[in-house]
């Protein structure tokens, strides 16, 4: 075990190492979550999770649940069901003996139908009989009355629907608290919705289930068998479950819509089949029966992701979900949910907590950046972030299918390759150049590898040819009795000089690219000793030149003082040289006649300024030679100023190169 | 270290007697470091240094390290300075070396008297700009050269002149520092004295006169032959300035 860990705690440590040297990928993980934080994911979240739920295989028809249709012709009224012929079909379908009978369908609040005497009747006698009201903006529209208050207690749920932003339904209420007349908010009356009611009532009644309160939180119902200590709890939406952030729309109680996929739901049975008596009568009982009027002509539909019974002989199988359902298709997949989550365990939606989700987000990151990382090759590394994406996403989709867990999909499939992507790009040009150091790396080994050997053989050559031979000519007449001082000075005299010249030769021989070569005299400059010191050598070079220009030179005043030179590439530093080496070469060129030059190297306030003056003639043409042309490029490099002109009065000329010395 | 005896003084020439005279009638000891190697050299060193007479204390040193160390115990009059100088015992000597180390010395301790007895003085002509910045005596001899000028050269050192004319090799002209051509101007066209010098120029005073001691070394001016001839030294090196066309 210690090992394992051991080995993992390194492995991390290496990895941080490694990827905090490009942090752009953490960065990238920073505003993937700010950014939905701020809510620029919501759409697209809920738009995933629509494109999940309704890409599941077809879950078949619950038989649980059954919706009787009274078809509405909006052009005949009169043909309409009134209220008599309506309890007459309930009448009907509780003669079957169904679980729990809904009654989705809203009728004037008074009316002094005879039919009405007869349903009110209904409601008192029958306590499986439930009815719909609305309670919420934009128009609350009450149950028939008069109801008697145990009934409008019992029997009424509210079957308004929560809309997201983006207008489409994916949740549905649970119950609600009543608005009422006092500000005090919490005695407001609570109300079950319509499809929580044929559920709990189906439950109670058919499966001997009970309704309580979570033991920890009583928002949260729980139904439990009497005698066991296990409960299914109703998972229940907050402002910023899943994908939602601080949505206000969401109160208290919703729940997520699962509905069930696929065109062929819940059985649909026409009311006039059932007032026919035709053998369905019997496929009514011990069911939730939900009875709905519908437009015959044009059914309002609902926009839920859900497809549609009525759409299911159509060849429209594609845009089907697009249309949406029914209302007693939502109230049927509302309470199937319930029922199914009870008694089959068939999950509901929920989301995760808000801090895991960002866990989830900013790990998926992590792993593009790991993935990136550990792929030597760019191609390799693309493909496999693309798989490793791929099979995150199924994963989440599998997860929401079978555990009903709402994961944060799209911000992960994002930041996964997002993160990893940065990496591909640094890795490409890190891994790039440090073959490329490699190679030089290699190839400078090589080189002084073979320049050592060289050195060597030519130390041992040269000393072998030379010094060796008279020395050994030397104690050769020694021992014969030849110690004549004349003639042992004379051979000494000459292996000094010839011990000088090989080490001379040597030094000369040394070749690599630190060096300044001076043009004439084959002499080479250090260049990796101080920039003012050399320079002062170029100097001192220069003007040793038997030019025409400095045969009348009377007066060098020179001074250069030390510089900043360190950020000074070996190139910079070869062209300052020749710089110099140049604008006195000019002067010894032509200027004839100069008795005095200056040469003054000074920091001045954040600059560096290298100044050539002269006492001669100034300049006298306006070409632009080559060592100018090359002086405006040295002064690119430097991101200097180069400048070069006579002097006010035509007594000589300034060549001046400044530069800012923070460089 | 060693007092050397002044008993093998064999027969200086005439012209040196005064001056070894001069010197020995310093009323003090003067403490004289030699950094070399090379025991042949050291024994020529050695030679000529008994020149100075009896109240010269000697200590010879023969690394860069212990030569780093004996200075930061005790500040000599003067330091004879070999250049290609091991960095440790038993390690490879070097110009490069005693060059660094003749740099970081001239930094840390800018009044010290130094005599370079060299067989590369070339290899000064990179640092001769350090050279001109340096307050104290600072004189270059040639190991091949003569035992008496050798000895004149670390005389002036000791006195705190410069003579380094040996690595200005031979170019057009006279090289000065700016400072220096200024302080010419104002001493021999306005006739300033060196007080009124170092106000002009934003120095010391003991600036200006390690100014004027390069002044001397450039012009080929030798103070003491100047002093002892009776002439005014500044007049003496106006007139060479103006000569020289170092003077406008």
């Amino acid at each position: 075990m210690l090992p394992f860990l051991k080995a993992s705690f390194t492995g991390a440590q290496s990895f941080f190492q490694q990827s905090s040297r490009w942090p752009v990928g953490y960065v990238m993980i920073a505003g993937l979550v700010a950014a939905r934080w701020l809510g620029l994911f919501a759409t697209l979240e809920l738009a995933v999770l629509d494109v999940f739920l309704r890409s599941r295989p077809a879950a078949g028809i619950d038989e649980q649940v059954v919706i009787v249709l009274i078809e509405q012709d909006p052009v005949r009224v009169d043909e309409n069901l009134s209220e008599s012929q309506l309890a007459q079909l309930l009448e009907i379908i509780l003669s079957a003996e169904p679980a729990v009978v809904g009654l989705n369908v809203f009728r004037e609040e008074f009316s002094d139908d005879p039919g009405r005497e007869q349903l009110l009747d209904l409601f008192e006698t029958h306590e499986n009989l439930i009815t719909v009201e609305k309670v919420l903006p934009p128009r609350p529209i009450p149950p028939i009355a008069p109801l008697s208050d145990r009934v409008a207690q019992t029997q009424v749920g509210l079957n308004d629907v929560p809309l997201d932003r983006d207008g489409r339904i994916r949740r549905v209420f649970v119950g609600a608290y009543l608005p009422d007349e006092n500000e005090d908010a919490t005695d407001n009356p609570f109300r079950f919705s319509f499809s929580f009611k044929l559920a709990e009532t189906y439950l109670t009644t058919q499966r001997g289930y009970v309704l309580e309160n979570h033991p920890t939180n009583p928002d949260i119902p729980i139904f439990k068998e009497p005698e066991s200590p296990d409960f299914m709890p109703i998972p229940i939406l907050e402002e910023n479950s899943g994908g939602y952030v601080r949505e206000a729309d969401i109160s208290k109680i919703q729940t997520l819509l699962n509905f069930r996929s696929g065109s062929a739901t819940f059985e649909i049975i026409e009311a006039s089949q059932l007032v026919d008596r035709s053998p369905e009568l019997e496929a009514l009982t011990d069911k939730v029966v939900i009875v709905d009027e519908i437009d015959a002509y044009f059914p309002r539909f609902l926009p839920v992701s859900a497809s549609s019974n009525l759409m299911q002989d159509y060849e429209t199988r594609d845009i089907s979900p697009r249309i949406g359902i029914t209302g007693p298709e939502l109230e049927a997949h509302a309470t199937s949910q319930i029922i199914r989550s009870v008694i089959d365990a068939r999950p509901l939606i929920r989301g995760i907590p808000f801090w895991s989700e960002d866990i989830l987000i900013v790990s998926a990151g992590l792993i593009g950046i790991a993935m990136s990382i550990s792929f030597r090759s760019t191609l390799r590394s693309m493909i496999s972030l693309a798989i490793v994406t791929l099979i995150a996403v199924g994963a989440c989709y599998l997860i929401l299918y079978r555990f009903g867990l709402w994961l944060p999909v799209a911000p992960m499939a994002m930041s996964l390759p997002l993160a990893g992507i940065t990496y591909l790009g640094f890795n490409y040009r890190s891994q790039r150049s440090a073959l490329r150091n490699q190679e030089a790396a290699l190839v400078e080994v090589q080189v002084l590898e073979a320049e050592r050997r060289k050195a060597i053989e030519r130390a041992f050559s040269a000393i072998h040819a030379g010094p060796l031979q008279r020395l050994s000519s030397l104690l050769r007449s020694a021992k014969d009795g030849n110690t004549e001082q004349s003639f042992v000075l004379e051979e000494l005299r000459a292996l000094n000089q010839e011990i000088r010249g090989v080490g001379e030769r040597l030094r000369q021989e040394a070749i690599g690219d630190v060096y300044f070569f001076y043009s004439q005299g084959d002499i080479k400059l250090d260049l990796t000793h101080p920039m003012h010191e050399v320079l002062y050598e170029v100097y001192s070079l220069a003007v040793k030149r038997k030019l025409p220009g400095f045969e009348t030179i009377k007066v060098r005043a020179v001074s250069i003082e030390p510089f900043n030179c360190k950020q000074l590439n070996l190139d910079v530093k070869r062209q300052l040289c020749w710089f110099l080496e140049e604008s006195l070469q000019n002067i010894g060129k032509h200027a004839l006649g100069t008795t005095r030059i200056q040469v003054l190297g000074k920091n001045i306030n954040d600059f560096y300024s290298l100044k050539i003056e002269d006492n001669g003639p100034g300049i006298q043409s306006t070409h632009i030679g080559d060592g100018t042309q090359s002086s405006y490029r040295l002064e690119l490099m430097l991101s200097g100023k180069f400048s070069r002109f006579s002097k006010r009065d035509g007594n000589g000329t300034v060549c001046e190169l400044s530069w800012p010395s923070s460089q | 270290m060693v007092a050397i005896a002044s008993a093998s003084v064999s027969t200086p020439p005439s012209s040196l007697k005064t001056m070894t005279s001069k010197v020995a009638s310093g009323s003090e000891q003067r403490t004289i470091f030699v950094v070399e190697d090379h025991p042949t050299t050291l024994a020529g060193i050695h030679s000529i240094l008994e020149r100075f007479g009896s109240n010269i204390a000697l200590e010879t040193l023969t690394t860069l390290q212990a030569a780093r160390e004996a200075v930061r115990r005790l500040r000599p009059d003067l330091l004879v300075l070999d250049l290609q100088l091991p960095e440790g015992p038993g390690e490879p000597a070097a110009t490069e070396f005693g060059i660094q180390f003749l740099k970081s010395l001239m930094k840390d301790y800018p009044e010290i008297n130094i005599a370079i007895h060299t067989s590369y003085p070339d290899a000064l002509v990179r640092i001769i700009p350090d050279i001109d910045n340096h307050r104290g005596g600072f004189t270059v001899s040639s190991k091949d050269s003569a035992t008496d000028k050798a000895f004149e050269r670390f005389k002036a050192a000791l006195q705190g002149y410069t003579h380094t004319r040996d690595i200005r090799s031979l170019k057009a002209g006279l090289e000065l520092k700016p400072e220096w051509l200024e302080t010419l101007d104002l001493a021999c066209k306005d006739g300033y004295q060196d007080r009124a010098i170092a106000k002009h120029l934003h120095v010391s005073e003991s600036m200006v006169r390690n100014y004027w001691s390069k002044i001397y070394d450039v012009l080929g001016i030798y103070p003491e032959d100047a002093k002892e001839e009776g002439r005014n030294l500044r007049i003496v090196t106006c007139l060479k300035a103006r000569d020289e066309g170092l003077i406008e």
